[in-house]
């Protein structure tokens, strides 16, 4: 085994590669188009693309193969175990509807229906006090109940089981003896009050588990053959790495890892060019993704939902929105919009010749000499420019404008909607985008980045170096994490600091037991405590880092800190614990990067000149790639930068400078 | 002006109203408006004419339009840059009491009057009167549900007035709430007026005055084609509500939609005088419930703003239950009526097109528990609403367990209640075929069961246990609500819709909300499958 590190991140579109060289301080990046029906052949497919493959000593893998599952609703059929009465929890969610003034209300089914749930005869208070015990003879009961379902996965999520663990423990002891099946456990997936969020994050473990653990045995096997034998980790939606065990034993916790890989390169992006406060925005063929870096931390978020299904795990904190190259525009009503219907990337933009006849914004970049047709993702995808225009044609009649300055209106619109969704992620979340700096990547990214950077008001914009691989490098520059957390819901007059450090230590034991179960190599772990903290009656938490050392002041006086960041203000209101949180630390790669080592096959462009239509004229801009590009060099816009997975438009009065690793700072001329 | 740059001034306004929402959740202080998001911000031309609006409430739809109308009146041609006026009059273009508008002119161009207004309005905890939160369940007049506030300026110039604003909070339970509340709104407004003015410098005050103009007839021309995409002719339809609390008689609302060519009459006449209690519906909540059917016919890609309102005539009477005169009391036709009223315009318009839905629920079952905690000894009130079944339509079944129309707001979660008060859920589940059946079939309502651990008095306001939600073209009705109290001794007492009551330890209450009507004769059903 050598000391080769391989990032493969599992898109839609693409399965992408970073393949790090830690001693020449260099990366690789390539992509191979995903197969999705088995993507375990994209990853093989691309593993045998790397010359040292069997120098592998750790890959790390983003997968989607559990969105994907629950996006589809196929998976195992998985029977739920509730406190009797309370079978329809999962169904009724928040009892809160989608869309406003929808005529038609609709919510998307849950991943077990109703006849899958079954009620079991027992009660927990809120004290933790069994009101009424569950009995041998209920749980025989219950057993023989689902001999006869013969399921393939089991959830169990009794009211209160994060005050006392007890009847769930039991039940599920008995059914691994009696069953052959995985049975996941609301205390062990996540024992936080609020009954809706938990149920539904523990039946999504169960539904992921049987899903995963063949997904996972499929990829190891394959990859072992053909010449694998490092460690494969995986990806969390918390942009934390783990052992690949964890997905076979934790897999909600992977279930929204596709949104954490650009936050990832975004805080390696921080590390690397020394900027702590950075605005993510990862911009793909459909949606784009937007996220902050404050201090140099990626913040979480304790409840998301994808299709209808919440899960209440930690995940980076993202906005997305259905922006992207694929983004199509039409009048509606007399309307105009683009997006958030897409093309997506099969049939793709007209330009492809796929079939699709509306215009997308990648047909209104081609048309306004943006994206070339010579380097159209390295020169790999055939465009065809006659029919972006084509495309374009109706829909400039219809405007009465031309035919450039449609498509240079598409873009406008479409910088307009991704900059409302940055001014949300950022202003919303209490920061001021003055104070950030714009990291743009993303096939689509650094297209309309500076203008984009504009919008927001940041002082700079910064293009990593490789912006179509920058998610796929955030898999490489994690750190394996392991969160365990409980819910106290108590004050500091109930529990003092010394009985929080306690808890805190028995939460910690809990969690290194779990990870010897899972069989992990505790080296080198460290531990960071987290507290979940709100005002007596508020309904949401902020997360406070503390240890041991401190003390009752200085946590209530950090709490208050970042409340008033996030939501201006404080109050005299007593502060209540909701949840302890431990999370184990193990150090990743750590990679570094040096431009001189980089090193790329794309040939010099054709033409050293583009025409470009820019604010209502053509105007002719230099074109030249990113490896003539030397670091420090300067030069200002118009200039046109191709790489291999990307275009880069520097705009009039915009300058532009490289740095040593690779990433280019773009800065307005004043 | 081509309709890209449309699109972009579109976007942008609806942005600058999103960050003024923005604002105002992130420093208000009352739950209401920061956990249950109950208030809207939006931005209006210089005649008080709705332009884009942040999602919201869909009870403030129409009516913040009122409200800020009725502002401008009361101070038109005195308006300074840094003028904040405030109201809630429900005679006034206000809904109810707690819901405050705070209104600012936004100045640009160093002209002397005011271009646009920028306007929020939020649902304030406490505003005085008979009961702790200001939404009593048997108020008979308006003065016992808080402080009536006029249009008045709360800044004049920039300036506080103090003397205005001590009045106010000595009026409230919590007045240090409040007052960081109505800084909320007037920073959120501040917010506003100057983006608008930002905007205003990029694109010049012109253009966007021509775009305000475009905009709004777009909204109405799309408006305008759906109302002709409708039969001509007359509509009638005629509900109740079960009682107003006070006396037992039903309630009747009716509605007459005339639909001539591209535009709509409403006709409320032959509906209820107002009543004495609190089931009467203010103009502006009557205005909004109509808005809303509107808005949901036309489409969602279509923007929110009163170009929509323009081709829709709504009459309604003077001293009607759907516009009641001073000194009416309103608490519950914000929460009850507005969903009755909603019911009768969508129930006269099934007549003219099928894609309408069948009656939702239509009511948002308000319950109150109060008494004394025995372990804190603190007193302790506690106040949910529970969703229901949605109407079916045309094309699917109608939802189960969740909140229509003109209500959005989260439960509490079990696990949340049991840990701060003396309460134990003992049932929470879907409501099986309580939805009416039919082709598509209505959706079903929730069983919540409370057990109580205290001597409590409970106060519901609750609807649809009486009439029940109809059925659309031979789709039978959603089953009917129910309030039962199962007293520790095990008698069962059938509660009415609107109740105060007391209950001891160990006795049950069990609400049971209606299902949604079903859509199309069953036997069809059976046809088809053949």
């Amino acid at each position: 085994m050598g000391n080769l590190i391989v990032g493969v991140d599992t898109g839609g579109t693409f399965t992408d590669f970073v393949i790090y060289y830690p001693e020449k301080h260099n990366i690789q990046v390539f992509k191979i188009p995903s197969t999705p029906h088995n993507p375990v052949n994209a990853v093989i497919e691309g593993f045998d693309l790397i010359k040292e493959k069997t120098q592998t000593k750790l890959l790390i893998h983003g997968t989607t193969v559990g969105t994907n599952a629950v996006l589809q609703r196929r998976g195992p059929r998985v029977i739920l175990l509730t406190t009797k009465g309370f079978e329809d929890i999962i169904e009724i969610g928040r009892q809160n509807r989608p869309r406003l003034y929808a005529l038609e209300v609709s919510r998307l089914k849950p991943l077990v229906p109703r006849d899958n749930r079954i009620g079991v005869n027992e009660r927990i208070d809120a004290n933790g006090h069994p009101i009424v015990e569950l009995t041998n003879n209920e749980i025989q009961r219950i057993e023989q109940i689902l001999v006869d379902f013969s399921p393939e996965t089991i959830a169990v999520s009794f009211l209160f089981s994060f005050k006392n663990d007890a009847h769930e423990k039991m039940i599920a002891e008995s059914l691994k003896k009696r069953l052959d099946v995985p049975v996941s456990i609301s205390c062990e997936v996540l024992p936080e009050f609020r009954e809706f969020e938990r149920t539904s994050t523990t039946v999504t473990d169960a539904f992921l588990k049987p899903i995963m653990s063949t997904y996972l045995a499929d990829l190891e096997r394959n990859l072992v053959n053909h010449g694998f034998n490092g460690n494969l980790s995986i990806f969390k939606s918390d942009a934390g790495i783990s052992s690949s065990r964890i997905g076979t034993s934790r897999p909600v916790e992977l279930l929204l890892s596709g949104l954490a890989g650009g936050l990832k390169g975004a805080s390696f992006s921080a590390k690397l060019t020394g900027r702590v406060n950075l605005i993510s925005l990862d911009i793909g063929g459909t949606s784009t993704d937007v996220g902050v870096l404050h201090n140099g931390c990626e913040s979480i978020r304790k409840r998301s939902e994808i299709s209808g299904i919440v899960i209440s795990t930690p995940v980076v904190d993202v906005e997305t929105i259905g922006a992207g190259g694929g983004s199509l525009a039409f009048l509606k009503d007399g309307f105009f919009k683009v997006g958030p219907e897409s093309a997506g990337s099969d049939p793709g933009p007209a330009c492809y010749g796929k079939g699709n006849i509306i215009p997308t914004v990648t047909d209104a970049d081609v048309v306004t000499g943006r994206l070339h047709p010579e380097n159209f993702a390295g020169g790999r995808v055939k465009i065809y420019p006659e029919l972006a225009e084509k495309s374009i044609q109706p829909l400039a009649e219809t405007l009465g404008l031309s035919l450039e300055e449609t498509a240079e209106g598409i873009q406008r619109v479409y910088r307009n909607n991704i900059t409302a969704a940055m001014k949300r992620a950022s202003i919303e979340r209490g920061h001021d985008p003055r104070n950030f700096s714009l990291l743009a990547f993303g096939g689509q990214g650094p297209i309309h980045a500076a203008e984009l950077g504009e919008s927001l008001g940041v002082k700079e914009v910064i293009i990593p170096p490789f912006p179509g691989a920058w998610s796929a490098m955030g898999l490489v520059a994690s750190d394996y994490r392991y969160e365990q957390s409980l819910s106290l819901l108590t004050t500091f007059e109930k529990s003092t600091f010394p009985q929080l450090v306690e808890r805190t230590k028995h939460l910690q034991k809990r969690l290194l037991r779990s990870l010897e179960n899972d069989h992990i190599s505790l080296d080198a772990i460290r531990f960071e405590w987290y507290l979940e903290l709100r005002y007596l009656g508020q309904g949401y938490e902020i997360r406070i880092s503390w240890d041991k050392d401190e003390n009752q002041q200085i946590i209530e006086s950090r709490f208050k800190d970042a409340h008033k960041t996030k939501y201006g203000y404080t109050l005299n209101t007593p502060i209540e614990i909701v949840n302890i949180v431990v999370v184990g630390v193990q150090s990743g790669v750590n990679p570094q990067l040096r431009i001189e080592a980089m090193t790329s096959d794309l040939q010099g462009p054709p033409s050293a000149e583009a025409e470009i239509f820019y604010h209502g004229d053509w105007i002719t801009a230099e074109i030249t790639t990113k490896q003539a590009l030397r670091p420090k060099s300067k030069f200002q816009g118009p200039v046109i930068v191709f790489q291999e997975d990307t275009t880069i438009f520097i705009p009039p009065s915009w300058k532009a400078i490289l740095d040593i690793t690779g990433h280019l700072f773009l800065r307005r001329v004043d | 002006m081509d309709k890209i740059l449309l699109a972009i001034l579109q976007k942008k306004l609806e942005s600058i109203a999103e960050e003024m929402a923005t604002s105002l959740r992130l420093t208000a202080l009352s739950p209401n408006i920061k956990e249950r998001a109950d208030f809207s911000t939006a931005i209006f031309s210089a005649e008080g004419e709705l332009l884009a609006q942040a999602d919201a409430i869909p009870v403030h739809l129409g009516s913040m339009s009122a409200s800020v109308i009725e502002g401008l009146k009361s101070f038109r041609g005195t308006f300074s840059p840094g003028d904040v006026i405030i109201h809630n009059s429900p005679f006034r273009g206000g809904t109810h009491l707690p819901d405050i508008t705070a209104i600012t002119p936004v100045f640009v161009d160093d002209t002397n009057h005011p271009q646009f207004f920028v306007a929020n309005r939020a649902h304030h905890a406490d505003v005085g009167g008979m009961v702790p939160g200001s939404l009593p369940g048997t108020s008979t007049e308006v003065f016992q549900e808080g402080m009536i506030i006029p249009p008045i300026k709360l800044f004049s110039k920039g300036k506080l007035s103090e003397d205005l604003l001590a009045l106010l909070l000595e009026n409230y339970r919590t007045p240090q709430e409040r007052r960081g509340d109505f800084m909320a709104q007037v920073g959120a407004n501040r917010k506003g007026v100057k983006r608008m003015q930002e905007l205003a410098r990029e694109y010049g005050t012109n253009t966007i005055l021509k775009a305000q103009e475009i905009l709004l007839k777009m909204t109405e021309n799309a408006t305008r084609t759906f109302l002709v995409s409708l039969p001509d002719g007359e509509y009638e339809f005629t509900d109740y509500l079960d009682s107003d609390g006070i006396s037992s008689d039903p309630i009747p609302i009716k509605a007459t939609v005339h639909i001539k060519g591209d535009s709509a009459i409403v006709d409320f006449d032959g509906s209820a005088p107002q009543v004495k209690g609190n089931a009467n519906a203010p103009l502006a909540v009557t205005k909004s419930a109509v808005y809303y059917v509107f808005r949901c016919l036309t489409g969602e890609h279509v923007p929110a703003n009163s170009g929509g309102f323009r081709p829709i005539e709504i009459r309604a009477s003077e001293g009607s239950v759907v516009n009641p005169v001073w000194p009416a009391a309103v608490s519950s036709g914000n929460t009850e009526t507005s969903q009755r009223i909603v019911d009768v315009v969508f129930g006269a318009l099934a007549k003219a097109t099928d894609i309408v839905p069948a009656a939702s629920q239509g009511t948002m079952n308000n319950v109150l528990v109060g008494g004394k905690d025995p372990k804190t000894h603190q007193l302790f009130s506690y106040y949910e609403t529970i969703g229901g079944g949605t109407g079916a339509t045309k094309s699917r079944n109608g939802e189960d367990a969740i909140h229509s129309h003109m209500t959005n707001t989260w439960n509490t979660p079990i696990e949340a209640l049991e840990t701060a008060y003396p309460i134990k859920v003992t049932a929470y589940r879907i409501r099986k075929n309580s939805g009416g059946k039919g082709v598509n079939k209505g959706g079903d309502g929730i069983i919540r069961e409370y057990e109580f651990l205290t001597s409590v008095t409970i106060s519901l306001q609750t609807e649809r246990r009486i009439f029940a939600p109809w059925g659309l073209f031979g789709g039978e009705n959603g089953k009917q609500g129910r309030n039962i109290l199962i007293r520790k001794s095990g008698s069962i007492e059938e509660l009415p819709g609107r109740i105060t009551i007391t209950a001891e330890p160990g006795d049950r209450l069990r609400i049971e909300t209606p299902g949604g009507g079903g859509y199309g004769r069953r036997e069809m059903k059976k046809e088809k499958n053949i």
